[in-house]
């Protein structure tokens, strides 16, 4: 009867295709680096990270369509639990002396840990989003930043857990190119499956028209709780990734320039489709460590540029500028990639070939199901 | 004829009132809208007909005024609510989910008011086929002519085998052929779903033919309710609507 019958292989791979494009993208990459330099690797493995905090937003912003200044309030708590939860026991008896008895003698492997501070985010944004999900669009990513900069303040005072601004040291490095790749890949399929869960589909249907949505039946408030629980879930393990990585944490690390840079890499991506979470990390990644060389000053044909600060930024935030004026659904235009690629149904092709969209029906009947197109395309 | 006891009131309004910083847009309507029947609601623009259908689905509340749903109060319940106890309504505007495919459209709403994944896309499926619409499944909702535009809200608000179906001007900006076959199929899914509608329409001539009752309002008030033929001949209703719209006025014979 339908036309999934008569091409189930097709359309079965049309409907998985939006996770193998990118998940094969990311593998491809990963391969590639390995036959390239340590700081290549690096460079690569900080992409696979931002990545995962990019696919972990995108979980929020882009289903629901609002925007959000406050998630990498959730990659700092997520890299300050999993580092409490994983510095060697004598280590942290020296560096944080006053710590609560169960965090003192707390001591487990970087997966656990991994998932407790992705659990202990969830549960922070469960009721924070409960609270802040009953205002309005133009409201919540202002009510978001407000809960970054509250997780800041107390992140940067709180001696007793965190050593304050200080740095804290000693956090097993175990992040690497495989661990990195392996929280893309699950990020990648429980992005995937979220978008079409029925929490993911009564939201994309929110973020087009929300009357139309609340006509549907379908409570925006609960659903927008549901897609920030999850989402905090995911950026939190990226923040675990980051603490890992570095070894040593500081709560500017989880501040505006953070939230800047991931913002930007969904946006220009296109922040209304997973392709666009990841196609976002991947350019604008490349870009920032192409921008971070010449930072250091470069010299062309003797002449040497003086080292300029601060081109990274400036660089990535042009780049947005540009995007916002001239593309503003992102590179991807927000669509998923989709393969073998659809015909556009005959119908609309008769018309679409005049350019026009809403060329008035003068006597002809644009839909009347009585005269169907006859000619063959 | 017209006062059948045996059938309770499916959806009722009891002096409706609502006012936009002290204006008033409507002055106690009432509403009786009977288990399959086909209501139609007129009235001259502005008179209030869109307001009063943003009280009966949750996007309007009233100032005064009630509003029972099967003899339960619902009034300012909220729009998802109602839409949950059956309650579907179409917007006067297209307000599709433009970014989303014309399957997802209705699979959406199938699954905003309670519906599995699964049985939601059967669903879609099926109404889609059922308008010989299939070959749009895929296309996405922002791309469709305006007729398609219409046909998508009305399978939107049919997925959810609502027991109420309110019609905001469907057949605006559509031409006499297609106004006929919106007709053929309004008739044929208040029979096929056993559904109530409320129709909102300018076009008399489609009023005329499909409706059981017909409630005219003009300046935020009821002037008639009656049968077509009743409501037709009605000197105030010629004096505030039709005369000022004569081009329906003998539309129906
Ligand atoms: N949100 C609003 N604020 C102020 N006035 C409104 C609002 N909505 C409708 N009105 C006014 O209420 C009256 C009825 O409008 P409406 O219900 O849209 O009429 P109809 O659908 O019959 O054309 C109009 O005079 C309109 O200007
Ligand atoms: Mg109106």
């Amino acid at each position: 009867m339908t036309r999934l019958a008569k091409l189930p292989r097709a359309e079965a791979m049309r409907t998985v295709s939006p996770l193998l494009g990118p998940a094969l993208l990311v593998i491809a990459l990963v391969v590639l680096s390995t036959f390239t330099s340590g700081s290549t690797q690096r460079a690569v493995t900080n992409g696979l990270i931002s990545l995962v905090i990019v696919i972990g937003l995108y979980m929020f912003v882009g289903t629901s369509g609002v925007l959000s200044f406050g998630h990498i309030g959730f990659a700092a708590i997520g890299a300050y639990t999993s580092a409490l939860l994983t510095i060697p026991l004598a280590v942290k008896g020296a560096l944080l002396p006053d710590l609560p008895g169960f965090l003192a003698n707390a001591s487990m492997d970087g997966t656990s840990a991994a998932l407790i501070a992705g659990l202990v985010a969830a549960i922070v944004a469960l009721f924070l989003g409960m609270a802040v999900m009953r205002l309005n669009e133009i409201s919540i990513p202002i009510a978001l930043l407000s809960f970054l900069v509250i997780v800041n303040v107390v992140a940067s005072n709180w001696e007793e857990l965190t050593r304050g601004t200080g740095s804290m040291i000693g956090i097993p490095r175990t992040t690497g190119l495989g661990s990195a790749l392996a929280w893309v890949l699950v990020a990648l399929v429980a992005a995937f499956l979220f978008q079409q869960s029925r929490t993911g589909l009564k939201l994309r249907g929110a973020r087009e028209d929300e009357p139309a949505a609340r006509a549907a039946g379908i409570n925006i408030w609960r659903e927008r709780v549901i897609a920030f629980t999850a989402s905090a879930f995911f950026v939190a393990i990226g923040g675990n990734l980051i603490a890992h990585q570095l070894g040593s944490i500081a709560p500017v690390a989880f501040y505006l320039d953070l939230t800047f840079t991931t913002l930007a890499m969904l946006i220009i991506g296109g922040k209304n489709c997973l392709a666009g979470a990841v196609v976002g990390t991947f350019v604008v990644t490349a870009l920032a460590e192409i921008l971070r060389h010449a930072e250091r000053g470069i010299e062309v044909s003797g002449i040497g540029f003086g080292a300029t600060p601060g081109l990274r930024q400036v660089g990535v935030a042009l780049v947005m500028l540009a995007c916002l004026a001239f593309r503003p659904a992102g590179i991807t235009g927000g669509r998923e990639f989709v393969f073998p690629p659809r015909r556009r149904p005959k119908r609309l092709a008769r018309e679409s070939g005049t350019g026009e969209v809403d060329r008035p029906a003068s006597g002809s009947s644009l839909i009347s199901a009585a005269s169907p197109p006859n000619q063959q395309q | 004829m017209t006062d059948n006891t045996a059938s309770a009131p499916l959806l009722e309004a009891k002096q409706v009132t609502v006012k936009f910083e002290g204006l008033a847009a409507l002055e106690d309507v009432d509403l009786v809208l009977k288990e399959h029947e086909i209501l139609g609601f007129i009235g001259p623009n502005g008179a209030g007909k869109t307001t009063f259908v943003n009280t009966l689905t949750g996007f309007q509340r009233v100032t005064t005024g009630q509003v029972f749903l099967e003899g339960d109060e619902v009034t300012n319940v909220a729009a998802h609510r109602l839409a949950r106890r059956g309650v579907a309504r179409t917007f006067q505007g297209a307000h599709l989910f433009a970014g989303l495919t014309v399957l997802e459209n209705i699979e959406a709403s199938g699954v905003g008011v309670g519906g599995s994944r699964r049985e939601s896309r059967r669903r879609a499926w099926q109404i889609l086929e059922q308008m010989g619409r299939g070959d749009l499944a895929h296309v996405p909702a922002g791309s469709l002519p305006h007729g398609e535009e219409r046909r998508l809200g009305m399978a939107r608000a049919l997925v959810t085998h609502p027991k109420v179906l309110i019609l905001d001007e469907p057949a605006a900006g559509l031409n006499e052929s297609e106004s006929d076959e919106l007709l053929g199929t309004i008739s044929g899914w208040s029979r096929e779903y056993g559904c109530s509608i409320l129709l909102i329409e300018h076009d008399m001539r489609l009023i005329m033919r499909l409706c059981d009752r017909v409630q005219v309002i003009d300046h935020g008030k009821t002037i008639a309710v009656g049968t077509p033929g009743e409501v037709r001949a009605d000197d105030a209703v010629i004096e505030a609507y039709l005369g000022r719209k004569r081009s329906g006025a003998n539309a129906g014979g």
